[in-house]
């Protein structure tokens, strides 16, 4: 579905962002891309949808070179931005403005949405609050039934109950043709949605795992004393003890917080690396 | 059939209704403006001294209403690519940058054209009847099919050009630095043609003074070179100017990130 084949790409008068950076992304799946602040993960997802250019290397999204920004491909992406603009409309006319360049648009599923989001139907989208209008995009994208959708920090700005359903809504949406990368930091929200795990670190894809490897390969517990640093890939202090990521020798499978082995792999890149290429 | 990858009909006429739905109000607002300054314009001479304003005002107020109005439009075409939040709306909307900029140079040319006309036509015969009404005396009736009228429809549909260019080509205030550059531009090539024209014909001066005592031979073979230059300018302007700045934005447009 998308291929990045050793990309590169710098912004104006600065480094190197990308250096033959290569992925591949494959359908059915929901992607979480995480990573620190300027990892390059916003810019990623802009090469992908062809707002930005690679300098080298090759980009294809769905049979397409996104930065010909062909109708064909743009039909089948939704891109939701962090910052984003909506025009000064009701949804009625957003809908009857934007939803015919979908061919697959089902306007049944967006009033279901928006009931679900409890948006309010006859005010002007400018006049909603920022979470309320991130609601709405979410509600439109997923009634396009578009192949690729594309999210970068969906649950900034939506309260408490909206996340809850932000996921229910996002996990009924899914099927085999469909694909959805999620780019954010609130990793908490999103915890069990996301299959596989991408960690974009400087620039580079330092971490490409599902959630079945990685449970299998290491396993999470709790323990009052310090660890041994030559045993623990990781480890954290907490409340009444310290939380430690070791390679899982055993036959269990662990649930692995998100935010524990995001915290794992940017720590001990190279183990973490070695262990997962091990099985490879 | 296989569709057409690059121009496709359907998506273009929604992308003119997009446009023009989403613009209306500040159309509207222009159109306002207009009316106002028109009615103060020609309404004014009516009221306080009881006469009608000259035959000639039609020639000199609509070219530049047209002018100044449209030129403003074509400059705030693009305006949306600059924009951080709305060059992503703009640049996902599942259509061709083909479609994007012929649906932006159809509505800046021929459509606000259109518009402009009838408009113009409209507050004409408001204040025909107005002055019929009040002073009884006749009014000047605007005919857009007149040469003055045309040839200032023409002027426009090639200068529009620069402007829609100037709107992919700034990021800011587009309007004020089309303007400028093309003045910086006129002041530069009036400077080098003289300075060219100087060395070229140095026969003809006495330091930087033209001298007026040349032969008649002389002054023939002058004029006829100003009028072979003169020709090639005006087949640029008519035949060229408009086609390469178009090519040039619409090129412009598709390297364009966000």
């Amino acid at each position: 579905m998308i291929e990045l084949t050793n990309l590169s790409f710098a912004y104006k008068n600065k480094a190197p962002l990308f250096d033959r950076l290569s992925l591949k992304i494959t359908e059915g799946n929901i992607y979480g891309l995480l990573g620190k602040n300027g990892a390059g993960k916003t810019t990623l997802l802009k090469i992908i949808c062809g707002l930005l250019f690679p300098q080298q290397g090759t980009c294809n999204v769905l049979g397409f070179a996104p930065q010909k920004r062909s109708a064909d491909m743009l039909k089948e992406i939704y891109f939701i931005p962090e910052e984003f603009y909506t025009p000064a409309l009701k949804i009625n006319e957003y809908v009857l403005l934007y939803a015919p360049f979908y061919p697959n648009f089902d306007p049944q599923a967006l009033e279901n949405y928006i009931a679900t989001f409890d948006l309010p139907t006859n005010e002007q989208l400018t006049s909603l609050s920022y979470g309320q209008k991130k609601k709405f995009l979410i509600a439109f994208g997923l009634a396009t039934n578009i192949r690729l959708l594309i999210l970068d920090e969906p649950t900034n700005g939506l309260d408490i109950p909206s996340k809850s359903q932000f996921r229910k809504l996002l996990a009924a949406a899914m099927d085999e043709n469909r694909t959805i990368i999620i780019s954010t930091h609130q990793v908490r929200d999103i915890g069990n949605l996301i299959d596989p795990i991408i960690i974009l670190d400087n620039g580079k894809i330092i971490f490409n795992q599902t959630t079945e490897s990685i449970s299998r390969k290491l396993s999470v517990k709790l323990q009052k004393t310090e660890p041994d640093e030559t045993d623990a890939l990781y480890s954290e202090k907490t409340l009444g003890g310290y939380v430690v990521i070791n390679e899982n020798r055993g036959e269990t499978d662990s649930n692995l917080d998100i935010e524990l082995l995001f915290n794992a792999v940017i720590n001990n890149q190279q183990h973490m690396s070695e262990l997962f290429a091990r099985e490879a | 059939m296989k569709p057409n990858r690059i121009f496709n009909f359907n998506r273009f006429l929604l992308l003119l209704r997009n446009d023009l739905f989403r613009n209306y109000r500040t159309l509207l607002i222009g159109a306002g403006t207009v009316a106002a300054i028109y009615f103060v314009a020609t309404l004014t001479p009516m009221i306080f001294s009881r006469e009608n304003i000259g035959y000639d005002f039609n020639t000199g107020f609509f070219p530049t209403v047209l002018y100044i109005c449209g030129f403003l439009l074509s400059a705030a075409a693009f305006g949306e690519i600059h924009h951080t939040q709305k060059n992503t709306a703009f640049f996902m909307l599942p259509a061709t940058t083909f479609e994007k900029f012929t649906s932006r140079l159809l509505l800046t040319t021929i459509g606000y054209l259109v518009i402009s006309v009838v408009f113009y036509f409209i507050l004409n015969m408001l204040s025909l009847l107005l002055s019929a009404l009040f002073i009884n005396s006749g009014f000047p009736v605007f005919n857009p099919f007149s040469e003055d009228m045309l040839m200032a429809i023409a002027i426009y549909l090639i200068t529009q050009s620069i402007f829609l260019f100037g709107s992919i080509f700034f990021k800011n205030h587009a309007f004020m630095k089309t303007g400028l550059s093309l003045f910086g531009l006129s002041v530069v090539i009036g400077i080098f043609a003289s300075i060219v024209f100087r060395i070229v014909y140095h026969d003809f001066f006495d330091h930087m003074r033209f001298m007026d005592n040349y032969m008649a031979s002389d002054f023939i073979y002058l004029e006829n070179f100003g009028e072979t230059l003169l020709s090639i300018v005006k087949h640029i302007f008519w035949f060229v100017l408009a086609p390469y700045f178009w090519i040039v934005a619409y090129f412009r447009l598709s390297e364009k990130e966000v």
